[in-house]
C-alpha cells in the first residue's frame, strides 16, 4: 500500500475537491434565494449573495398572489397521475420485454427506443389535433378531460427510458425466480405481480422521482392544453405573476422558489431509493 | 267550466311568466380576450370593468406570455376550436388567420366615423388590405394569404408605436461638458458627443437591445437608410434593383462600423436584450439609449427621473436626402373577432367600445403605452407621460410611402452583419456584397 | 427434463423432430402471452407516438403556417396556407438555398462541438468526483444531496442565475480577478463575446449533466471489488493503470448510457440557448434545435421546414446511436 500512496493524493484533497465542487453546484440555487430575499433594484446591482436588507415579505406576498394551495393540488394531482401512469404501463412493458418471448418482441423493443430519438417540437400541432378530435380539449373540456389529455402524452414521452430501465433491472434479476413460481403453478400475470414488481421498488423510485420533477417544472406543454386559468398548474401560474412593465426579478425568484420546494423536499426525502433504482437499473446494462 | 277556465288562464299565464322568468335568469353572457402583452391587462381590465358596469356583460382578460407561446396556443387552439371571443394579434399578421377562415369580416362593419378615430397611417395601411401589399402576395408563390381581396378588412389597430427614438441621460451629457438640452442635427454630431463623453467621463455611448438581431435592423439601420437615400432608393434598393454598395448605404454601414472602431457600444452589449438594455440606461451605464414610443414609460417605472431625460428622433447622416426624420406611431397590435365566437355581435360591439377614444384614453393613463386611436392630449386624462410622446410623434413618416419588402434572407444577413461588426468579424463592404448576393438570390427564389 | 426438452415438447407436441405441426390460434395466443404485458404501452404508443410521429413526417414535405387544414387522416391541404412542395424544405435548408444552408451548417457544426465538448466534459468531471466521493466516507450523502441540486431545479430561474453569473461585471469576472487569473476574465460579457459564448453554454449544460452521470459512476465504483485492485498493486501496478486497465473498463456500460444521453441532448437542446443567449453573439451560440423552434415558433410560421429540420437530426441522431452500440458492443466482446 505504500506504493500506491506516492501516487494516490492524500484524502485531504479529496475533500477539498468535493466540496468546491459542491459551491459550485449549489452556487445558482443560492443566488436564487438571496434575490427572492432582496429589493428588486438591489437584486440587479449587488453582486454578492448577501442581501444588504433581508425582506420577508417578497416571499408572503408571492406566495399570496400565487394562490399557492390551490395551484399545488392541481400540479400535484397531475404529476402523481402522470407518474402511476408511467410505473403502471411500463413496468408491465419492462417486465414483457425483459421475461417473456412473443413475436417482434425486439422489434418492438427497439422502436420504443427509436422514440427517444423523435424531436418532440413538430408533435405539438397533431397531438393537438388529436386531443380535439377525442374530444378531450375543446369547448366543452372539463377539468377532467382536460387533465386526462394532458397526462397521456406526457406518460408516452416518457416511454422510452422507463422501459429501458424496468427491463434492464429486469433481466439483471436471476431467472431462477421465474422458474420457480411457474413450478408452484404461478401465471406469468401472477409472477410478475407477487414477486418482479415488489423486487423492482428502487427502480420505481428513481423513474417515479424523475419524471415527478418533470412534470412538475413542465411549462409548454400544459400552457398549451390548459385554457381555463383555475385549472393552471404552478409554473404557468408564475409566469402570470409578470404582471408589469419592470420585470421583478425578486418575485420571479421567489415564486420560482415556491414552485420548487416541494420537488427539493421530495428529493431528499426519497434520495436513497433514487440512487439505488438508478444502479440497479442501468448497471447491468 | 267557469272554473276549469280560470285554471287553465291561470296555469298558461303561469308558464308564460315562468318561461320569461327563465329568459331572464340566463347566463350572462361572458366574453374573452387573449392578449400576450401581460403588462396590458391592467388596463384592459380597467376597460372591462367600465364595459360590464355599463352593458351588463363580462369580459375576461387573459394573456400569455411569451411571444413563441402565444403564436402557439393561437395554432393549436385554432385546431382545437378554442380560439377566444376577441383575440390580439401583431398588426400586419391578422391576413394569415384571415385567409383560413378564422376571423370575423369587418369589411362593412367599420364605418367612416369609427375610422376617422384611427391615427392617420395605422387603420388603412395595416388593418385594410393595401393595393401594394395585395400585389406583392400575388407575386410570391409561398404567400400564404393569396386568397384576400383588396380592401378586405378584418381586424381595428388598438396601439400603435414606433422606435427610432433616443434617449439620453442629461446628467452624463452636462458632466462631459456638453450642452445636456442640445439635439444632435446630425448622426456625425452625434457620434462626436458620444466621443466627447467617452473621453471626458469614460462613459459608454450608447445601449440598446443588440442580442436581439432585429433591433439594429430596424430601430437604427432602417431609418438612417431612408433619409440617407431617400424612398426611392431606398425602395429600390430593397427590392434588388440597386444594391447597397451605393453610397448612401455604404454611409449607415460605415457610420455603424464606426461606433465599433471608436468602441462607442456598452460593454457586454452583445448580451443585452431589449428590456435589460433599458435598465441598464436606467442605471447610468450608458449615455444613450435606443427605444421607442414604449421605453419612456418603462425608464420612469425603473426610477430615472423625467427631466433628467432628453429624447429625440434618431439623427439622419450628414448630406441625407431627407434632412429630419418625422415619425408617425406604426400599429403594432389589432384586435379582431373569431369565429369560434358564440357571441360574435356582442364581441363587435366590445370591440368598438375597446377602441373608443374615452377608453383608450384611460389605457394610456394606465398604462403609458400610445394607442392608435386618437386620444387628447390633456395629462388629466391621458397621464403625464403621453402628452410629450404625442408632440414628439406626427402624422407623416417616410416610411409610409415605402412600398419594398424587405425579404427574410437578406434581412437575416444584415442583422448578423451589424453585430459582426462589434465582433470584428466583417467590413462594411463584405458586408454590402453579402447582403446584395442574398438578395438577389431571395427574389430570384421568390418567383418561383 | 432439460429446458430444451420442456420447450420442444410443448411447441411441438409429440411430433417427431423436423415435421412442424400447425399450431392452433390458441397456442399461438398462449405462446406470445407476453404480448399483453406491453400492449398498454404500445396502445399509448400507437395513438399518441406513432400517429404524431407520421404526421410530423409527413409535414416535412410541405409548407405549411400552422392555419388552416393539414391533416394525414384524411389527408388534406388546404391553399393558401398550406402547399406540397417535396424536397424542397429539406433542399433548402442543405444546400439550395445560400442563406439558409450557410446557417444550417454553422449550426450544425455547433451542435457537433457541443456534443464532443460537454460529453467528454462530463466524463471527465463525473469520473473523478465519483472517485472521490468514494473515498470520502464522512459527509457522503450530504455532499450527494448538496451536488445532485442541479438537476431538480427548475429551468428557467438557473439560467438566468447563469446569465448573471456570466455579466461583465459579474461574479466569474470577480473569482477570477481574486484568484490572480484576471487576464482571463471577459470584458465583454461571457455570453457576449464570440470566442466565450459557447463554451460559457457548454459550462453550464455540463454543470447540469455531472450529477446524473456522478451517481452512476458512483454506484458503479462500488459494485467494483477491492480484491481486482489489491491483486493489481501485488502485481506492480501503478495508480493510473489501475484507472485505465481495471476501472475504466468494467465501468464502459455506465459510460455508454452517459454518452448516448449526453449525443441526445447535445442534438436537441434549445431551450438554454434560446433563454440565455438567443444565438448571439453573431450566430455563435446558435444551434439546429433553435433553428427548428424558431421556424416552428418564432414568427417565420413555417412549420414544414421546421419538421424537416428535425427529422434531419433525427437521422444523425440515430446514425450516431448506432455507431455508439456497435462500437462498445464490439469492445465488449
Amino acid at each position: 500500500m505504500a506504493k500506491l500512496r506516492n501516487f494516490v493524493p492524500s484524502t485531504l484533497f479529496y475533500y477539498i475537491t468535493l466540496t468546491a465542487y459542491t459551491i459550485i453546484s449549489i452556487y445558482p440555487f443560492l443566488w436564487m434565494v438571496s434575490s427572492a430575499l432582496k429589493p428588486n433594484r438591489e437584486v440587479l446591482r449587488n453582486k454578492s449573495l448577501i442581501p444588504n436588507e433581508i425582506m420577508f415579505n417578497v416571499f408572503v406576498d408571492t406566495w399570496n398572489q400565487l394562490d399557492f394551495f390551490k395551484y399545488f393540488v392541481n400540479s400535484a394531482v397531475i404529476s402523481i397521475a402522470v407518474v402511476i401512469g408511467i410505473i403502471i404501463v411500463y413496468s408491465m412493458a419492462g417486465y414483457g420485454f425483459a421475461k417473456t418471448s412473443f413475436w417482434g418482441r425486439d422489434l418492438f423493443f427497439t422502436a420504443f427506443l427509436g422514440l427517444l430519438l423523435v424531436p418532440g417540437v413538430t408533435v405539438l400541432i397533431p397531438l393537438m389535433q388529436l386531443l380535439r378530435a377525442l374530444g378531450l380539449i375543446g369547448p366543452d373540456a372539463t377539468q377532467l378531460s382536460t387533465y386526462t389529455g394532458l397526462v397521456i402524452p406526457m406518460i408516452n414521452g416518457a416511454g422510452p427510458f422507463a422501459i429501458f430501465f424496468f427491463r434492464n433491472f429486469y433481466n439483471s434479476l436471476p431467472g431462477e425466480l421465474r422458474d420457480a413460481a411457474r413450478v408452484d403453478g404461478c401465471s406469468e400475470w401472477g409472477i410478475y405481480l407477487r414477486i418482479y414488481l415488489p423486487l423492482s421498488a428502487p427502480v420505481i423510485a428513481t423513474v417515479g422521482i424523475l419524471n415527478f420533477i418533470g412534470s412538475w417544472n413542465g411549462f409548454v406543454w400544459p400552457s398549451l392544453v390548459i385554457n381555463n386559468s383555475d385549472w393552471f398548474t404552478l409554473p404557468l401560474k408564475l409566469r402570470d405573476l409578470d404582471l408589469q412593465a419592470v420585470i421583478q426579478w425578486n418575485v420571479r425568484m421567489a415564486g420560482s422558489l415556491i414552485t420548487i420546494v416541494p420537488v427539493i423536499v421530495l428529493f431528499i426525502v426519497l434520495q436513497r431509493y433514487y440512487i439505488r433504482g438508478l444502479t440497479a437499473g442501468a448497471t447491468k446494462g | 267550466m267557469f272554473n276549469r277556465k280560470r285554471l287553465f288562464v291561470l296555469m298558461l299565464s303561469l308558464l308564460l311568466l315562468s318561461l320569461s322568468g327563465a329568459a331572464l335568469a340566463q347566463d350572462p353572457i361572458e366574453l374573452t380576450m387573449w392578449t400576450w402583452k401581460i403588462f396590458h391587462v391592467p388596463g384592459l381590465e380597467a376597460i372591462a370593468a367600465n364595459y360590464e358596469a355599463e352593458t351588463g356583460i363580462k369580459v375576461n382578460i387573459e394573456a400569455y406570455n411569451p411571444d413563441e407561446v402565444y403564436r402557439t396556443k393561437i395554432t393549436t387552439s385554432a385546431q382545437s376550436g378554442d380560439l377566444p371571443d376577441i383575440l390580439s394579434y401583431w398588426s400586419g399578421g391578422q391576413w394569415e388567420l384571415a385567409a383560413t377562415d378564422m376571423l370575423v369580416e369587418l369589411t362593412d362593419v367599420v364605418d367612416e366615423s369609427w375610422q376617422s378615430e384611427f391615427l392617420p397611417g395605422t387603420y388603412e395601411l395595416q388593418s385594410v388590405m393595401t393595393q401594394s401589399t395585395y400585389d406583392f402576395c400575388q407575386q410570391d408563390a409561398d404567400c400564404t394569404y393569396s386568397n384576400i381581396e383588396v380592401g378586405q378588412v378584418f381586424s381595428v389597430p388598438l396601439l400603435a408605436g414606433q422606435a427610432f427614438f433616443l434617449f439620453g441621460n442629461k446628467q452624463i451629457i452636462s458632466d462631459a461638458g456638453l450642452d445636456p438640452n442640445a439635439v444632435p442635427a446630425t448622426a456625425e454630431e452625434w457620434m462626436d458627443a458620444m466621443l466627447a463623453i467617452k473621453e471626458a467621463t469614460g462613459s459608454p455611448g450608447l445601449v440598446t437591445g443588440v442580442q436581439n438581431p432585429a433591433v439594429l435592423h430596424f430601430w437604427l439601420f432602417n431609418p438612417l437608410m431612408i433619409t440617407s437615400c431617400g424612398v426611392e432608393t431606398y425602395d429600390a434598393i430593397w427590392n434588388g434593383e440597386d444594391s447597397f454598395t451605393n453610397p448612401c448605404a455604404m454611409k449607415v454601414l460605415d457610420w455603424f462600423y464606426a461606433m465599433s472602431t471608436n468602441d462607442l457600444w456598452m460593454p457586454g452589449i452583445l448580451q443585452t436584450n431589449i428590456d435589460p438594455a433599458d435598465v441598464a440606461f436606467s442605471q447610468e451605464l450608458a449615455a444613450y439609449d435606443l427605444g421607442g414610443t414604449y421605453t419612456l414609460g418603462f425608464l420612469i417605472a425603473q426610477g430615472m427621473d423625467p427631466e433628467n431625460i432628453v429624447s429625440f428622433p434618431v439623427p439622419p447622416l450628414a448630406g441625407s436626402a431627407i434632412p429630419t426624420l418625422e415619425i408617425a406611431p406604426a400599429p403594432l397590435i389589432d384586435v379582431m373577432v373569431t369565429k369560434h365566437s358564440e357571441y360574435p355581435e356582442e364581441a363587435l360591439a366590445f370591440l368598438r367600445y375597446l377602441t373608443s377614444p374615452e377608453q383608450m384614453a384611460l389605457f394610456a393613463k394606465i398604462n403609458g403605452d400610445l394607442p392608435a386611436v386618437k386620444v387628447p392630449s390633456d395629462p388629466e386624462i391621458v397621464g403625464s407621460v403621453m402628452p410629450g410622446l404625442l408632440n414628439a410623434v406626427s402624422d407623416y413618416t417616410p416610411f409610409q410611402d415605402s412600398t419594398s419588402q424587405q425579404l427574410q434572407e437578406p434581412s437575416s444577413v444584415l442583422q448578423l452583419g451589424l453585430q459582426q461588426f462589434i465582433t470584428g468579424e466583417t467590413t462594411p463592404e463584405e458586408l454590402a456584397t453579402a447582403i446584395d448576393e442574398a438578395n438577389k438570390a431571395a427574389w430570384e427564389q421568390l418567383g418561383s | 427434463m432439460t429446458q430444451t426438452q420442456i420447450k420442444s415438447d410443448s411447441v411441438y407436441g409429440s411430433a417427431p423432430l423436423g415435421v412442424k405441426p400447425r399450431k392452433s390460434v390458441a397456442q399461438i395466443l398462449k405462446n406470445n402471452s407476453g404480448f399483453l404485458f406491453i400492449l398498454p404501452a404500445l396502445l399509448i404508443f400507437l395513438i399518441f407516438g406513432l400517429y404524431t410521429v407520421i404526421y410530423s413526417f409527413a409535414l416535412s414535405f410541405f409548407r405549411w403556417n400552422g392555419f388552416g387544414v393539414f391533416t394525414i387522416l384524411p389527408p388534406a391541404c388546404e391553399a393558401p396556407a398550406c402547399a406540397f412542395v417535396g424536397l424542397r424544405n429539406f433542399q433548402e435548408f442543405l444546400y439550395s438555398n445560400p442563406t439558409q444552408s450557410q446557417f444550417f451548417w454553422r449550426s450544425f457544426q455547433n451542435n457537433i462541438i457541443i456534443a464532443v465538448f460537454v460529453t467528454i466534459g462530463t466524463i471527465m468531471i463525473a469520473l473523478p468526483l465519483a472517485m472521490a466521493l468514494n473515498r470520502a466516507v464522512r459527509g457522503q450523502s450530504l455532499y450527494r444531496t448538496l451536488m445532485l441540486l442541479p438537476m431538480v431545479t427548475a429551468g428557467i430561474a438557473v439560467y438566468y442565475a447563469w446569465s448573471f453569473i456570466y455579466q461583465p461585471i459579474g461574479v466569474l469576472n470577480s473569482i477570477l480577478e481574486t484568484i490572480g487569473l484576471g487576464a482571463l476574465q471577459a470584458k465583454q460579457g461571457w455570453l457576449g463575446q464570440p470566442n466565450t459564448a459557447l463554451l460559457a453554454l457548454m459550462i453550464v449544460m455540463i454543470w447540469g449533466a455531472v450529477p446524473s452521470a456522478m451517481i452512476l459512476y458512483l454506484a458503479g465504483l462500488q459494485t467494483i471489488e477491492r480484491e481486482l485492485y489489491e491483486a493489481a498493486i501485488i502485481d506492480g501496478a501503478s495508480a493510473w493503470h489501475l484507472l485505465w486497465r481495471i476501472t475504466w473498463p468494467l465501468l464502459r456500460p455506465i459510460t455508454v448510457i452517459i454518452v448516448i444521453t449526453s449525443l441526445n441532448r447535445a442534438l436537441q437542446e434549445y431551450e438554454m440557448v434560446y433563454l440565455m443567449t438567443n444565438g448571439s453573439p453573431a450566430g455563435h451560440t446558435e444551434v439546429v434545435g433553435l433553428q427548428i423552434f424558431n421556424y416552428g415558433f418564432g414568427d417565420q410560421r413555417q412549420l414544414g421546414m421546421a419538421s424537416a429540420m428535425s427529422w434531419m437530426l433525427f437521422a444523425l441522431a440515430f446514425i450516431v446511436a448506432l455507431i455508439n452500440m456497435r462500437f462498445f458492443r464490439s469492445k465488449e466482446e
